[in-house]
């Protein structure tokens, strides 16, 4: 397995494609988080009741993270589809113990590229959210724990990536499925659900609860702050009404429950590639 | 754990791709210390097979084994068999060291068997070249660098030739013959026989998934022994010189030409017409074409009827007694219908046409063949059947056979 992996790293840096994904990916978290995105008006709204000192930089940085998760997972989607499209793959079943041991392998060494896109886009993200909010920081406490949380989630899309890529078996497929499902697929589905009137199960949908577990953080730790200077528990109706105009639910605290949705996810996913990876004819 | 022979064994394999049948109950056993050719026409299943055997696709039924063990048992298989399947399973942008190097790592060898790997195979000037930019050629040996990184005991080769220069060709063979004579396995699958003929120890040819012949090269080329074409004055004289000499196995094909059959030294004929003052006008070894006799194995594959090698094949008008002649006739020959039966009154056997009975008795004065053409039977445009150098269009496969073999 050490040797796998060994050589799996080395298939990794030996090709651009870690940097071509990573690049943007710190980019996009750089300027989301500076510019804030869909949940700007709700930053605005909270700063509204909770005076001057609201520490909205953590949701900014929290919008942006969230779209730079899906580079981690089509690198995590190309790091099997792509051998299957090059072909490279019989080569790699031929030096290896047994197809188990290579899908192993690969999500050990996606899993590291995965904390290491995590941890570059955790520093411009905060860079971008400090050059936008300087003044909104949260404790350091706080601030250390929402840049935990995204390294690790990026780490989860990036094994969702593999099992994904590993089930899809299409290089094609995977670069064009995981963005139009994460930016568009997704919010029909979710709009779908709320015409059964069942609007709830969008934290715990593939993106939902991927993308909620770090958004729902930053806003508790929002209001938190902002029940603090209010002087109430609940939210106020106008920021509920923001949040949901937004596309957010209200139960932010229930963030966690979300990031274990998105573990289950990444679980069945990885399972599903793993059993099509056991059973695929490489012809 | 293996054990170690290098012995490849396949039992009752078949692989079922939806409606088709790939492969269907193939059996073979490849010894070590030989090169084993896997022949068969595009399409037979070779491919297929040798996937099979590297564990690359799953078998619908039967097992194969190398070292008495399923590929997905061996551990670190790299070590036991080095395979090369396609020239193209390459990332185009990674260079060729980085490629060895990638699998190096995976085998467990230092980054030095990388650049032994490419001095292996003559690639060392290219090492630092992304995969893109190689031709063919330069795929196939760095895929073969990349079969031998594990030095081997096994080495299966889907088609290596494909691409190859001449000198690429001659050093393959001469690499795969020394492979073999250190003890080692080699299989190497090919479409063209001619290709593996001169390397190979022996073969197995299958055909619609199924094998047609297993066994020694010297084997196949001994269900078919050569014969001598004689061009004689009197044939009449030189036949019975020639059954004096106890060669009885005659033939006469349809313009006139003495067959003696049976692999029959042409100097010992050529001595026999000598001491009976027979002019001899011209004299052919007529050798069994390797690849005839694999086309003829295969060429029932696409729909066409199969035909048994071993007997001879009904004598058709122009075709010599089951002797080389493909399958497949010139244009403007027209192949009697399927269930060819001689028309009336044609004698059987007609004098100077077909296999003489034991006792050959050639016609008086022995008259070029009275062989007289069915009824729609083209006549050849010369219509002079007497004049060796204008055959009917017939009788040329069998000529245009000589030729080759020339």
């Amino acid at each position: 397995m050490g040797r796998l992996i060994t050589s799996e790293f080395r298939k990794i840096l030996t090709v651009n494609l870690w940097w071509a994904l990573l690049i943007p990916a710190a980019l996009f978290t750089f300027f989301l988080a500076w510019f804030g995105g869909a949940v700007g008006s709700v930053a605005g709204s909270a700063a509204e009741f909770g005076g001057g000192s609201v520490p909205v930089a953590g949701l900014m940085y929290a919008a942006g993270f969230n779209l730079a998760t899906v580079f981690g997972a089509i690198f995590g989607g190309l790091s099997m589809s792509g051998e299957l499209r090059h072909k490279t793959i019989t080569t790699t079943f031929l030096t290896a113990d047994s197809r188990a041991a290579v899908l192993g392998a690969k999500l050990v060494s996606c899993a590291a590229v995965g904390a290491f896109y995590g941890v570059v886009c955790a520093i411009t993200g905060s860079l971008g959210a400090f050059v936008g909010y300087g003044d909104g920081f949260p404790a350091v406490g706080d601030w250390l724990l929402l840049c935990l949380v995204s390294i690790a989630l990026m780490v989860l899309w990036t094994l969702l990536g593999v099992g994904f890529g590993a089930l899809l078996g299409n290089q094609v497929g995977v670069v064009l499925i995981i963005p139009i499902y994460t930016l568009l697929g997704e919010s029909i589905l979710v709009s779908l659900f709320s015409e059964l009137g069942s609007s709830a199960v969008s934290p715990y949908l593939p993106n939902g609860s991927g993308s909620f577990a770090l958004l729902g953080l930053a806003m508790s730790q929002l209001f938190s702050v902002v029940s603090a200077h209010a002087g109430t528990v609940d939210l106020p109706p106008e920021v509920r009404a923001d949040l949901e105009s937004a596309g957010l639910s209200g139960q932010f605290n229930d963030w966690w429950l979300s990031g274990l949705a998105f573990l289950g996810w990444t679980a069945l996913f990885v399972l599903l590639g793993w059993l099509l990876n056991q059973k695929r004819d490489v012809t | 754990m293996h054990d170690g022979t290098g012995r490849i064994v396949v039992q009752g394999l078949t692989k079922q791709f939806g409606p088709v049948t790939a492969v269907q109950n193939l059996d073979f056993t490849v010894e070590p210390g030989s090169v084993t050719g896997f022949l068969g026409p595009n399409g037979s299943g070779k491919t297929t097979t040798l996937r099979m055997l590297l564990g690359l696709v799953t078998p619908t039924a039967g097992i194969a084994t190398i070292n008495g063990l399923r590929f997905d048992d061996i551990t670190n298989p790299a070590r036991v068999v080095g395979a090369v399947l396609e020239a193209q399973s390459f990332h185009p942008t990674r260079n060729a060291r980085n490629h060895l190097r990638c699998y190096a790592a995976a085998i467990g060898l230092p980054d030095s068997a990388a650049d032994r790997a490419l001095d292996q195979v003559g690639l060392g000037v290219a090492a630092r070249r992304g995969v893109r930019g190689f031709s063919l050629g330069m795929r196939q040996r760095l895929a073969l660098a990349t079969a031998l990184l594990g030095d081997p005991q096994v080495l299966v080769l889907d088609e290596p030739a494909n691409g190859l220069d001449p000198e690429g060709i001659a050093w393959l063979r001469g690499f795969m013959r020394s492979f073999a004579a250190a003890g080692r396995t080699v299989l190497v699958s090919s479409h063209q026989l001619r290709e593996v003929e001169q390397t190979v120890d022996k073969l197995i040819i299958v055909s619609r998934g199924q094998t047609v012949y297993h066994g020694g090269l010297d084997d196949l080329r001994a269900t078919r022994p050569s014969r001598v074409l004689v061009r004689a004055d009197d044939a009449a004289k030189l036949v019975e010189a020639l059954r004096a000499a106890d060669l009885t196995n005659l033939e006469t094909t349809p313009d006139g030409t003495l067959a003696v059959m049976g692999g029959v030294d042409p100097r010992r004929v050529a001595d026999i017409a000598r001491d009976a003052g027979v002019a001899v006008y011209g004299m052919q070894e007529d050798k069994a074409d390797l690849e005839e006799i694999f086309f003829h194995l295969t060429s029932g594959q696409y729909g066409g009827a199969q035909q048994n090698l071993y007997t001879q094949q009904p004598p058709g008008p122009g075709q010599p007694g089951g002797f080389g002649s493909p399958p497949v006739p010139p244009a403007g020959y027209q192949q009697p219908p399927a269930g060819y039966q001689p028309p009336p009154g044609y004698q059987q056997p007609p004098p100077g046409y077909q296999q003489p009975p034991a006792g050959y008795q050639p016609p008086p004065g022995y008259q070029p063949p009275g062989y007289q053409p069915p009824p729609g039977y083209q006549p050849p445009p010369t219509g002079d059947q007497a004049r060796p150098d204008q055959q009917p269009p017939g009788g040329d496969s069998s000529e245009g056979n000589q030729g080759g073999n020339a």
